[in-house]
């Protein structure tokens, strides 16, 4: 009996994870996929502080004249600027100036070699042993380092467009990269910020309950998987240690993806706190949540964006979480809104 | 010693003995002392375990005997550099048969429940390994002094079989399992005893 009673006290629970709780795609997003985004401008790179050269995409208006509106854009986790052509064509087609980046360890921001776009000087494996150097996919040098990044991208824009306006904004994770560069001091170099479907934090209270795990030794939602028996190693000091893991469904996978992050890259892509970032955005913040979103709470999104002082919300119907990425509607809303800006 | 003495003539059963006394203990507690290490804790160190002990054990006439055991032991080791020491603690509770070898020999085993738990910490986690368990211990014994008053030295073998996970901290990948903790010791025990 002693032994029986061991044996159930120690049984795991079960835990499905067949899903990625990011829902289905509305028929004009299957539509849109189907179809394929618009075709993305070549990239370009700025050097980081590491050697690193972080790559990005400038769409520029064709009647560009320098004095008008800029978007410095951060795509959502895994994904890089490739993927967020409908914004930027959509965006640039308005007259806004956008510039939509590649995190570190995303996208091409994965070598220090004169020649990124060349396969074959970056190694897009994954290794999980603790080593680390510059562009390793999925990771950083420290929780800071992707905030002090997304300050080269806003310090270029500045210099080279110092008439322009300065709209900083992200999408899902990617807000989460912004609220975190406003949290460290940001929101005096931007006039303005705008926030899609923001994952700004993994406690925040938007986060749908039907999607977070509960297993044994996983957390985090169905989509982004959290090991914890690999964050014990973190915690303890192995920061270049790959914790999260993403799960996307293969029509939304590009081969740019970056699949795992690291716990330097989970901190950095994320607020330190899943509230109190919001009174730091003192200029005009534009939030956006998809009614179709299987991850994020619409309504609790717009009641979290509240605690800004300066926040406008709308609610982009047909949207999932993934689709809010592909949409013009939303490029649209983002070019009226950055349009409004006064620096 | 006078109320042993009363308790002794008046006894007319088979003969009894309750004896406390030192039990030191060899475990083999080390296995994890890297991986603890790596973590972050003070190593256990030592296989070396101070521990005390009752026994008790009822002679019958025909040379069985039955012994009930009892047994505790703890050691705290800390670590150059590590800012909390790991503790160990291992508590024995068991029964078992035996037979007289002569008038002052021994042999014998018990059966019971054993718990060994190491406490560890760092400096950014802590907590516990348990390992809970069944155990038997065979062992000699060889009584120097008999009488109302005994002193006994005796030698054992541990074999304790932890069931189960020693943790459930989610933070440790680890699961710090040992299938068996196994133990040498050599004992002195001393107390009353009552009967022919």
């Amino acid at each position: 009996m002693m032994v029986v009673w061991f044996l159930l006290g120690c049984s795991q629970p079960e835990c499905d994870l067949s899903d990625d709780g990011l829902g289905t795609p509305t028929p004009w997003e299957l539509a849109a996929v189907a179809a394929g985004l618009p075709v993305s401008p070549e990239p370009s790179f700025l050097l980081a502080e590491d050697g690193l050269n972080l790559a990005y995409r400038d769409w520029v208006p064709a009647d560009w004249t320098g004095d008008g509106a800029m978007m410095l854009f951060v795509p959502g986790s895994s994904a890089h600027s490739g993927e967020y052509s409908a914004i930027g064509s959509g965006l640039a087609e308005r007259g806004v100036y956008t510039r939509i980046i590649d995190v570190r360890g995303h996208g091409l921001s994965v070598c220090s070699t004169p020649d990124c776009t060349d396969p074959e000087f970056t190694d897009r494996s994954v290794t999980d042993d603790g080593e680390t150097w510059p562009g390793r996919l999925g990771d950083s040098a420290d929780a800071w380092q992707i905030s002090r990044d997304l300050g080269i991208h806003v310090a270029d824009l500045r210099s080279t467009q110092p008439a322009a306006t300065l709209v900083v904004g992200g999408h899902s994770s990617g807000g989460g990269v912004v609220s975190r560069w406003v949290e460290g001091g940001g929101s005096s170099q931007a006039d303005g910020f705008a926030l899609l479907a923001p994952y700004n934090h993994p406690d925040q209270p938007q986060v749908r309950p039907e999607v977070l795990l509960e297993c044994a030794d996983i957390g985090g939602t169905l989509y982004a998987r959290l090991d914890f028996g690999a964050l014990g190693d973190a915690l303890r000091g192995n920061t270049h240690r790959y914790v999260l893991s993403f799960h996307k469904p293969p029509e939304y996978t590009d081969p740019l993806d970056v699949l795992d992050y690291t716990w330097n890259t989970v901190q950095g892509m994320a607020a330190t706190d899943p509230t109190a970032f919001w009174s730091s955005y003192t200029k005009p913040l534009l939030v956006v949540a998809g009614t179709e979103d299987a991850l994020l709470d619409p309504a609790v999104t717009r009641t979290q964006a509240e605690l800004a002082p300066n926040a406008e919300f709308i609610e982009m119907v047909d949207h999932s979480h993934v689709g809010l990425s592909w949409s013009d509607d939303v490029a649209a809303e983002l070019a009226e809104f950055a349009g409004g800006i006064v620096r | 010693m006078l109320l042993l003495l009363l308790i002794n003539l008046a006894w007319s059963g088979p003969s009894a003995s309750v004896l406390a006394g030192f039990e030191p203990r060899l475990l083999t507690i080390t296995g994890n002392d890297q991986t603890l290490d790596e973590y972050g804790f003070a190593p256990v160190h030592s296989s070396f375990l101070p521990s005390w002990g009752l026994r008790g054990r009822v002679d019958q006439e025909n040379g069985w005997t039955t012994t009930m055991a009892m047994s505790y032991g703890i050691a705290v080791r800390p670590d150059d550099g590590k800012p909390v020491p790991t503790t160990t603690n291992q508590v024995l509770v068991g029964f078992g048969p035996g037979h007289m070898l002569g008038s002052r020999g021994h042999i014998g085993a018990v059966f019971g429940f054993a718990t060994l738990g190491h406490t560890v910490g760092s400096s950014v986690q802590g907590g516990a390994l348990t390992y809970l368990g069944p155990y038997i211990e065979p062992r000699g014994s060889f009584r120097v002094v008999d009488g109302p008053g005994v002193i006994e030295l005796s030698a054992a073998v541990l074999t304790h079989l932890p069931v189960g996970r020693p943790h459930s901290q989610i933070l440790w990948e680890e699961d710090f399992r040992r299938p068996v903790i196994g133990g040498l010791s050599i004992s002195i025990h001393a107390g009353p005893a009552v009967g022919p």
